[in-house]
């Protein structure tokens, strides 16, 4: 049978159950979409034409739920949930049983229509991101299996050091020569490996960089340069793109200056490249190197030591910042860092719910797999932009082809497939059922000139 | 008949054609392709966002006595704009309440043409802005940039250097500093021969002393590291030693100390 009987419940935004059974003019209808909220149009008529207190017509409002359930009392299933977002109520009529109340209902999809997208740490935190990628960039990239930066020798060659004992080791990957403008002459030059026998990293060479890093609230400085181009990022905010051969940029130092911070932890990025240099054939003294000294107003509001929190240094496997510790890399990974769509989704949910916002929705995907169980793949090219909603970031996701995106119909529980994976159709369906005027009655295609 | 053409913007604002080959009237889309260069792969992705033009079917369905309600996302056989059939998934349902109880489903289909279409416009935007979404590749602006905190490359500062000539125990001349420098290193540079005893520099600021440099005895080019903060609007000045060495072996040397610096102001709150 084509018609099934049917129901529609009225309840309060926690699902309550208010009304069992909402008496309903025909016409009316609920609709859900692929990845995106359908939107609906329900009349509710008074139950028997009289005023009785717990009829729907009194009773529904704005954001409240309507659930269709189908075959009622036999085999119930839930076919759909829907938030009232409009309500218009014909609360006077000559002839009482006229009142009606039209309701604009969306699928409770559309309750990701009302929670925006926050920067990675949170609404009011600084410095914010105005759009999230889901590349190097992000803080929730995974770094645990990153090893430890290898630490090249100082940027400042001299004969005696800051304490007045003769300077020891090499004069380091840059031979000694310091950046114009350095501050700090402890700070020391780092890479994702050592170089090689010509003091080179090979021509082409990716490497990245990590640093969790603790601050005050207040000003923070980052003073840093790389060769041959480095990218730095701040909380997934992109602020640095490197430079473009033949421009050099490790002999000029860089500031990555933020006036403020929250408090608490931050997290810094970069990534370099090494280029070829066609005068240099043979790829001699071509080193990848990258030093950064962050400084806060603690002590004064000059760049001196004591207001030194972090520096790369000496030591990058040590737990002291100011000895250069805590710096992770990754070398030449075979494909670039990045998120599972569950992972990148997962970390704006996880912020939008500590905000208040989505109360009682949980995912039923994982950062590894998706709501069939199939593995997601890492991308490093989906992007979401702050103050957006969660709902369009939906819509954008579907049709980039990161994801297929739906709310459980009985449940607050978010679903999220591969892209294309939602149902059968992208995956093999075998042999589809075929309706013809035996199982359709009627059938209207719609052809658009692009 | 039509001819289409694809207007793509690439590199600096160049407009560059790309026809379907067509004849008639024509008609254009616009592609921005701002990351293309050059101007084959502006061409190309023109030549792309032709291909994924055509027309194209959505199909809304009636139905009549079908058992099992397909789910979003299945595949269905129906017939198309020409009455041929394909197989469409089914996008969007919708449920109609009928007044006695009973609901009936209406299904929207879309082509796998379509499907495939919308895929391809992703390949187009990849092309157009290096990234899928629209991702932008500038960098954050940097807010509050009134208060002026350093950003971009840091201007570097010179110290002058101080040079005696004929060496003997001196008194260097002041220099003010306009604005508060770190000062990183310091060099001493002698002329002609080595000397046979140390000789050192006092570094003062604002007439104290704040370091003492040497240059040992043979050596003609000496750096000591530091990190010496001199305020904006404070004086510096270096005066020499010559220690134990003869002052009538010393008319003919010379002395150079250089300084290598850094800005140091944070501008906090200026």
């Amino acid at each position: 049978m084509t018609i099934r009987p049917g129901r529609l419940d009225l309840l309060a935004a926690d699902e309550t159950l208010l009304i069992e059974g909402l008496a309903v003019e025909g016409g009316s209808d609920l609709s859900d979409e692929l990845s995106d909220a359908g939107a609906g149009r329900v009349t509710v008529i008074p139950d028997d034409g009289v005023d009785a207190s717990d009829d729907g017509f009194r009773t529904v409002d704005t954001g409240q739920l309507v659930r269709l359930v189908l075959n009622p009392g036999v085999s119930e299933t839930v076919q759909l949930t829907g938030l009232v977002e409009v309500a218009q109520k014909t609360v006077l009529a000559r002839v009482p049983s006229e009142r009606r109340a039209v309701l604009t209902v969306r699928d409770w999809l559309a309750e990701f229509d009302q929670a925006p997208i926050s920067p990675p740490f949170g609404a009011d935190s600084l410095p914010a991101a105005v759009e999230i990628a889901s590349d190097w960039t992000h803080p929730a990239v995974d770094t645990s299996t990153w090893g430890n930066a290898v630490y090249l020798g100082p940027a400042f060659g001299g004969d005696v050091d800051q304490f007045g004992n003769p300077v020891s080791g090499g004069l380091g990957a840059k031979n000694g020569v310091s950046p114009d403008g350095a501050p700090d002459s402890f700070v020391g030059w780092i890479a994702a490996s050592a170089v090689d026998g010509n003091g080179s990293h090979p021509v082409d060479d990716i490497h990245y960089l990590h640093l969790d890093l603790t601050c005050s609230a207040g000003l923070l400085i980052g003073a840093m340069t790389g060769d041959d181009s480095w990218a730095w990022a701040f909380d997934g905010a992109l602020f640095e793109e490197g430079v473009a051969d033949p421009a050099i940029q490790w002999q000029s130092m860089y500031s990555l200056g933020l006036p403020a911070v929250t408090a608490g932890s931050h997290v810094f990025r970069a990534r370099g490249t090494n280029f070829a240099n066609p005068a240099n054939p043979t790829n001699v003294y071509n080193p990848m190197a990258f030093c950064a000294t962050f400084y806060q107003a603690d002590a004064s509001v000059w760049l001196e030591w004591d207001n030194v929190i972090a520096r790369t240094g000496s030591d990058p496997s040590s737990a002291d910042p100011l000895l250069g510790g805590g710096w992770k890399a990754l070398r030449n990974p075979a494909s670039p860092p990045g998120l599972t769509w569950g992972r990148f989704y997962r970390a704006a949910f996880d912020v939008t719910q500590d905000e208040g916002f989505l109360a009682g929705w949980t995912l039923g995907f994982t950062d590894t797999l998706d709501s069939a169980g199939n593995p997601w793949a890492v991308r490093d090219d989906m992007v979401m932009r702050v103050n957006d909603t969660h709902l369009k970031f939906f819509a954008q996701s579907a049709a980039s082809g990161w994801a297929d995106v739906a709310a459980r119909p009985a449940d607050r529980v978010l679903d999220a497939w591969r892209p294309g994976e939602r149902g059968d159709f992208w995956t093999s369906p075998g042999s589809p059922p075929a309706w013809g005027a035996g199982q359709v009655s009627q059938l209207d295609v719609t052809r658009r000139l692009r | 008949m039509t001819e289409t053409i694809a207007s793509v913007q690439w590199a600096n604002g160049r407009i560059t054609r790309v026809s379907d080959g067509g004849t008639g009237t024509k008609r254009a889309i616009t592609v921005a392709a701002n990351a293309a260069t050059p101007e084959a792969q502006a061409i190309a992705a023109g030549e792309a966002a032709l291909a994924e033009l055509g027309a194209r079917d959505s199909i809304t369905a009636t139905l009549a006595d079908v058992a099992e309600w397909p789910d979003m996302g299945d595949a269905v056989t129906v017939p198309g704009f020409g009455g041929a059939t394909a197989t469409e998934r089914l996008v969007a349902r919708q449920f109609v309440l009928d007044g006695n109880g009973f609901v009936e489903l209406r299904p929207t289909f879309r082509s796998q043409e379509e499907e495939l279409a919308l895929r391809a416009q992703i390949a187009v935007d990849r092309m157009a802005t290096g990234v899928a979404g629209g991702r932008s590749s500038a960098v954050s602006p940097l807010r509050q940039s009134d208060q002026g905190v350093p950003s971009g490359v840091l201007r570097p500062v010179t110290v002058p250097p101080w040079s005696f000539a004929g060496l003997d125990n001196r008194t260097g001349h002041d220099w003010r500093a306009t604005t508060s420098v770190i000062l990183t290193k310091v060099e001493l540079l002698l002329e002609d021969a080595a000397l046979p005893e140390d000789l050192s520099v006092n570094v003062l600021a604002n007439g104290s002393v704040v370091a003492n440099v040497d240059l040992p005895a043979g050596e003609t080019h000496w750096a000591t590291l530091g990190g010496l903060l001199l305020v904006g609007g404070s004086t510096l000045r270096c005066d020499l030693l010559i220690g134990s060495n003869d002052p009538a072996d010393m008319t003919d040397h010379g002395l150079t100390v250089q300084f290598t610096a850094a800005p140091a102001d944070m501008h906090v709150g200026s």
